[in-house]
């Protein structure tokens, strides 16, 4: 009997250890939590899986530790090894070996290194048989980790900077000191002014056989330039990871205003007519095209932020590739195609269209349909007439020519209706049944629209006449002086109209409000009824 | 005991019955989709268009006669509290923050007046009803208040007079019916400044949806919210963000309500034709099994009475024998005696009272 | 045996007359409560969450573990395993006061009580699975009814309705069992409707299959501590056949039991794999899911299959209680834990006092009631008259 108690009593015993265990294990997965310790200056170390081996996770190694550790030793030699006077950023090798071998130059070094600062009385990294310490499981970038935009300004400070050197000692600018073109003939890079593109078009964000991959490239030349500067002159680039890739120190480079025109022998202006670029083109060909553009190129480089706005592959111009019918050149996209593209960036209608956008002109524009074209938009760009081309074939000069008396004879003054053609006031009564009418303040709008656009070149060129303004709200009828009532179009509300048109209360609910929005206009609040609508006493 | 073939018959008649009842729900189970009654209204709800001014809250409540609330409608500091509808709100406005530099975005919410809704296919006494005008319709007159419409709905509407003890009545959106029928909009929508809140067919309303999303690309979501979720919806929703950013759950799926019940359903009748089946089976293996056993027994029984008999028989006869055997031998002997006696009396020739033992011997025996 | 029921009637202060006694009165006025003022003003309820601890314990959990009335019976009756027949009654009796109360219970949840009689006769809504568990409920406590009136027309003295009822046992018990299997399927797959509230790894295509098997071991393991706690406190009252039985009975459904158990989890797996819902198991949803599973399900039916192999009636009865907390964790999960999974926490519910009073309540009527029944009609004991009739 005594002996069955004790079986039993064991029994229980284990049935609630189990128990206990379980509820552990409940809480453990209740409380688990995970801080995000990834430093700014992380560079993940992952070497190719070799095929057999257990691959350990790779190393997140905070870089600006190790240099700052360094810092009494003059440059990048302690890690980095040379070659052509040019260090050469992997980790103590040339060129990578076999991962096997890299690995063991890792694990040779870093534990030296980090044993000898360690019998100097310093503190160090992790030592041999560490293993977890380096190879951690926490990667990706830092929150605070930017990329950096070598915008205009930071371009100009390198152009005009004296101490950096011309690749070739024969030249007048800075130019051949970067930029650097592949020779196909010798296989080698080579510097030579006036063949300046992006760095982008070559170097992609992956390596390839030719070229090594944006991030390689920039970081040798970038980084190793600004390290040999440093021996040099006082004031250089930076060389730590943060100098370039943290979001607050990005906010204080100094950033120069005015920059002057790019020197690349760009045209000024540019007529826009492929058809005749080949041959110059024949009276015959002329009748088959669509009107030719007149293309102001060098009020497009001061909006643009780089070359590449408009140049995405090579700084040739656009048909190059992008030909009349589409060639594999340009991906098979025609010209007209991507001069139109209203998604794309690189296409003047999509960066355009961006414009737009922007609060001073979104107000009118943001309510008008992103794919729709009329006749009357298409003649604001082609708008050479036939009868100014000619005679055939044209030489560049001519051509050029064309173009500017066409830029120049669209310069006019803006903005010069006079207040007799602008109502001053409009009564709208539509909900008299709870409101006072509504006195529609139109002139004083009108006015604050004028006053928003009227240094705006961009608005002057497009907005053919001062009427064309008056559309943005009478919209859907040609512009003109006199435009028709609101109510004229909008009426009850849901009245099975296929087009979706809104009753008239919508409507003018729809274009006050989406403009004020649009333009950043908060007074008054679109909730604010009784700031427009006055309440029946 | 057991049961008649009278009572077996009735009962098979009882089942019958039942599943054929329970039949239409199985139905439930088809490739047929319905999709919504033809030329029923709906409304398109353009969430880009809406200013947040809780008009639609107070029309609603005015149409309605719902009591007053605590705080005015013209307060718009309400939105700055996520809401859901209650028993005294069949709308509310919420408010959503959607990244920086952007403008916040605002979100009505109220029955969606599913195609095939959730709460009529969960009501035990039908008080939800889909209408041919597009509404889903509640009739408290037949509410027990069980509230299995409520854990049915996956958009969490119905709400319920909780402090009411008597008279609870689930309360939500009408579509307005009753408007409708009278050639009215719905009082929400025909206060809306901005018509953010669009009334038509419902497939007039898809179209027009597409319109829109077709005409500005950039402005909305390419998504008709409400066109296939649980199986379509009457109310669609239009939106410039993620329609879960805007508190619209995108995980419903499309399957509608009445679907995700209808295998259970279609088991009813399966299960009430082959159980019994079954069990009278099992019953009877079982049965068979406790007779089979009883008999044995009886059969052993009667086998070993016999066995016993006949063993007696053999015994009787064997001692019968032997008895015989034995007085054949007696008899033998007195004979012989007898005779000896005879022979020696016959030797002696004297003494008669020697014969007469001899002559009452035998008879001793017998 | 007639010294001691004299006894306990005539002294009314007993301890469990106390508490009983007390607890009654707290429900009475929160009865009181629940019909002047509203659900709202007893219940935490709201209209993200409308079912609460009425639904989730006293429907769900009540259904369930009255389950011992059919399964007992189908033993017996069905599967012919006569050595169960002195267990019929005590189950039967609870399954009748069980399912009572379940409707006695919905009084208090539902709106208006009154109309609860509307489903069945006069608007049903064909379509609802609430439908179904509302007309079966209602037959079955019709069917438990006639099977329980032997007991009290015997203690009546009723004889002839009596046999007649007793010769319809086989057919009260074949459409028991088909009452019970849709019901107790159907109040799983009431949550079958909502697949976008409960979380996933208790959502399931199978759920009515779920409820189902878990209906069976659960009536089971109340038989066993029904039994056990009858042995305790109602001793006397049982007769000799009753006592002999009893513990064959109990091992006997600890073996059945430990069975339907380790099915139980393996179709739980099954429906994990089917719906790849794995990954679910890594988060703290899953950690809660595997101590219903491994914790109130899979260990209880080590303990029952450890229980039948070394005959040990006690760990048979703690395993029995261990099983039935599983059984009320598993509808408690699903109809209140890890229902509305989603909503933050402020919004989720949690009972309020007066809800646990009133269910408290609602069971302790419960026990009085079969302590009454039990005391004064042939449950644990047979009749003299009718003794060695079947």
């Amino acid at each position: 009997m005594a002996k069955r108690a004790t079986r039993q009593w064991r029994i229980n015993a284990v049935l609630a250890i189990i128990l206990m265990i379980l509820l552990c294990g409940v809480s453990s997965v209740f409380s688990s939590t995970a801080t995000d310790s990834r430093a700014l200056d992380v560079v993940y170390i992952d070497l190719p899986h070799v095929p057999g081996n257990d691959k350990m996770p790779g190393v997140p190694f905070p870089h600006d530790r190790h240099t700052r550790a360094r810092e009494n030793s003059k440059d990048c030699s302690a890690c980095h090894l040379q070659q052509k006077e040019r260090f050469v950023f992997r980790f103590k090798r040339l060129i990578d070996g076999t991962p096997d071998a890299d690995m063991a130059v890792y694990h040779e070094n870093c534990v030296a290194c980090h044993a000898e600062t360690k019998s100097a009385g310093k503190t160090s990294g992790p030592l041999d048989g560490d293993c977890r310490s380096c190879h951690t499981t926490v990667s990706g970038d830092a929150p605070a980790w930017q990329p950096i935009r070598f915008d205009k300004s930071l371009h100009f400070r390198h152009v005009s900077s004296k101490a950096i050197r011309p690749g070739n000692m024969y030249d007048d600018t800075n130019c051949s000191a970067c930029h650097h073109i592949y020779d196909e003939t010798i296989q080698k890079t080579v510097r030579k002014n006036g063949t300046e593109e992006s760095c982008f078009y070559c170097h992609k964000p992956q390596k390839t056989e030719r070229s090594p991959s944006i991030r390689w490239a920039s970081h040798a030349s970038c980084v190793s330039c600004h390290q040999s500067l440093k021996t040099r002159v006082r004031k250089t680039g930076p060389v730590e990871c943060a100098g370039c890739h943290d979001a607050a120190v990005q906010q204080q480079i100094e950033v120069v205003e005015n920059i002057p025109r790019l020197e690349r022998k760009q045209p000024d202006t540019v007529l826009l007519a492929s058809w005749m670029s080949a041959d110059g083109g024949s009276a015959e060909a002329m009748k088959k095209v669509m009107q030719p553009v007149a293309f102001n190129h060098v009020v497009h480089e001061f909006k643009a932020d780089s070359c590449r706005a408009c140049h995405h592959q090579t700084l040739k111009n656009c048909a190059q590739c992008h030909t009349e019918t589409g060639d594999e050149k340009g991906g098979g996209v025609q010209l007209a195609r991507a001069m139109h593209n209203s998604v794309s960036t690189h296409s003047c209608i999509g960066c355009h269209r961006q414009v737009t956008m922007t609060k001073d002109c979104a107000g009118c524009h943001a309510a008008m349909p992103q794919k729709r074209f009329s006749q009357l938009a298409c003649a604001q760009c082609h708008a050479v007439d036939r009868e100014a081309m000619g005679p055939f074939p044209m030489a560049a000069e001519e051509r050029t020519a064309v173009a500017e008396n066409n830029l120049n004879s669209r310069q006019r003054a803006f903005m010069t209706l006079a207040d007799e053609h602008i109502p001053e006031i409009v009564k709208i009564d539509g909900m008299k049944d709870k409101y006072e009418a509504v006195d529609f303040p139109h002139r004083q709008i009108v006015r604050a629209i004028f006053t928003r656009i009227k240094e705006n070149k961009m608005a002057a060129y497009f907005h053919g006449n001062d009427v064309t303004l008056c559309a943005g709200c009478h919209h859907n009828a040609p512009a003109t002086l006199n435009p028709a009532r609101c109510a004229a179009c909008h009426g009850k509300a849901f009245t099975n109209d296929e087009d979706g048109r809104p009753g008239l209360k919508g409507a003018y609910h729809g274009q006050c409000m989406a403009c004020h929005e649009a333009m950043g206009i908060e007074e008054p609040a679109s909730t604010d009824c009784i700031k427009c609508h006055k309440e029946k006493g | 005991m057991g049961i008649t073939r009278r009572k077996f018959l009735g009962w098979v008649g009882a089942a019958t019955g039942t599943s054929v009842m329970m039949g239409k729900n199985a139905s439930a189970v088809s490739n047929k989709h319905f999709e919504g009654y033809p030329g029923s209204f709906g409304v398109l709800h353009d969430t880009t268009r809406c200013i947040g001014c809780r008009k639609c809250e107070q029309a609603c409540n005015t149409v309605n006669a719902l009591p007053a609330p605590e705080i005015a409608f013209d307060d718009l500091g309400v939105l700055e509290k996520n809401r859901r509808t209650s028993d005294d709100a069949y709308t509310v406005v919420n408010h959503f923050e959607t990244g920086q530099g952007t403008l916040p975005t605002f979100v009505k919410i109220q029955c969606n007046h599913c195609l095939e809704p959730a709460c009529a296919s969960a009501c035990f006494v039908k008080a939800f009803r889909k209408d041919k005008t597009g509404a889903v319709t509640y009739d408290e007159s037949l509410c027990v208040g069980c509230r299995y419409c409520m854990v049915a709905c996956p958009f969490n509407i119905p709400a319920y007079e909780y402090d009411e003890a008597i008279t609870p009545r689930v309360m939500k959106c009408t579509l307005c019916k009753p408007r409708i029928e009278k050639g009215q909009l719905p009082g929400c929508v025909e206060i809306c400044p901005k018509e953010a809140l669009t009334f038509g067919t419902r497939t007039q309303l898809i179209k027009e949806a597409r319109r829109r999303i077709d005409r500005f690309p950039g402005r909305y979501v390419d998504h008709v919210y409400g066109e296939k979720e649980m199986g379509g919806t009457s109310w669609l929703y239009l939106s410039g963000q993620a329609f879960n950013e805007i508190g619209l759950r995108e995980d419903l799926g499309v399957t509608p309500a009445p679907s995700l019940t209808a295998g259970p359903l279609s088991a009813v009748p399966i299960i009430v034709g082959l159980w019994p089946v079954l069990l009278t089976g099992i019953w009877a293996i079982s049965r068979r099994k406790d007779q089979i056993a009883d008999q044995e027994r009886i059969s052993a029984v009667a086998a070993t009475t016999a066995d016993a008999n006949e063993e007696m028989q053999v015994k009787l006869a064997e001692l019968k024998d032997k008895l015989n055997k034995e007085k054949e031998a007696a008899i033998n002997l007195e004979v012989k005696k007898a005779l000896e006696e005879a022979a020696k009396q016959a030797e002696a020739e004297k003494a008669p009272a020697e014969d007469e033992d001899a002559a009452e011997a035998p008879k001793e025996e017998k | 045996m007639s010294d001691d029921t004299t006894r306990a009637d005539t002294r009314i202060l007993t301890p469990f007359n106390v508490i009983a006694g007390s607890i009654i009165l707290v429900g009475l006025v929160l009865t009181v409560l629940r019909f002047t003022k509203g659900i709202g003003a007893v219940t935490n309820l709201d209209d993200n969450n409308p079912w609460g601890l009425w639904i989730g314990f006293d429907l769900l959990c009540g259904v369930a573990l009255a389950a011992g009335g059919y399964v007992t019976s189908a033993t017996c009756y069905i599967f012919g395993l006569k050595r169960f027949h002195s267990a019929v009654r005590p189950a039967i009796l609870t399954a009748f006061l069980g399912y009572a109360l379940v409707v006695f219970a919905l009084n208090f949840d539902v709106g208006r009580p009154w109309r609860l009689p509307y489903p069945i006769f006069f608007s049903p809504g064909t379509t609802s699975l609430l439908y179904e568990v509302g007309l079966c409920v209602f037959l079955y406590l019709m069917v438990l009814l006639i099977e329980y009136s032997p007991a009290a027309l015997e203690w009546l003295g009723f004889r002839k309705i009596r046999n007649i009822i007793v010769r319809l046992t086989l057919v009260l018990t074949i459409f028991g069992v088909v009452l019970s299997t849709l019901h107790q399927s159907s109040l799983g797959a009431l949550f079958m409707i909502a697949p976008s509230k409960l979380h996933p790894l208790w959502y399931s295509g199978y759920l009515p299959v779920y409820f189902f098997v878990s209906s069976i071991f659960a009536g089971m393991s109340m038989v066993i501590f029904e039994g056990s706690l009858a042995h305790r406190y109602l001793h006397h009252k049982m007769d000799e056949t009753h006592l002999a039985e009893s513990e064959g009975v109990a091992l006997g459904f600890a073996k059945a039991a430990a069975f339907v158990m380790m099915g139980y989890v393996g179709i739980k797996v099954i429906g994990l794999a089917i719906d790849n819902n794995w990954h679910y198991l890594a988060t703290g949803w899953g950690a809660w899911f595997l101590v219903e599973l491994i914790g109130f399900v899979a260990l209880p039916a080590f303990a029952y299959a450890l229980a039948a192999r070394e005959r040990n009636l006690r760990l048979a009865r703690w395993a029995a209680i261990w099983s039935v907390l599983g059984l009320v964790l598993n509808r408690l999960n699903i109809s209140l834990v890890a229902f509305n999974w989603h909503l933050p926490s402020a919004e989720r519910y949690f009972p309020s006092w007066m809800e646990i009073a009133i269910s408290v309540f609602i069971v302790t009527v419960g026990i009085v009631v079969y302590r009454f029944i039990s005391t004064h009609m042939p449950i644990l004991y047979e009749h003299p008259d009718y003794r060695h009739e079947h």
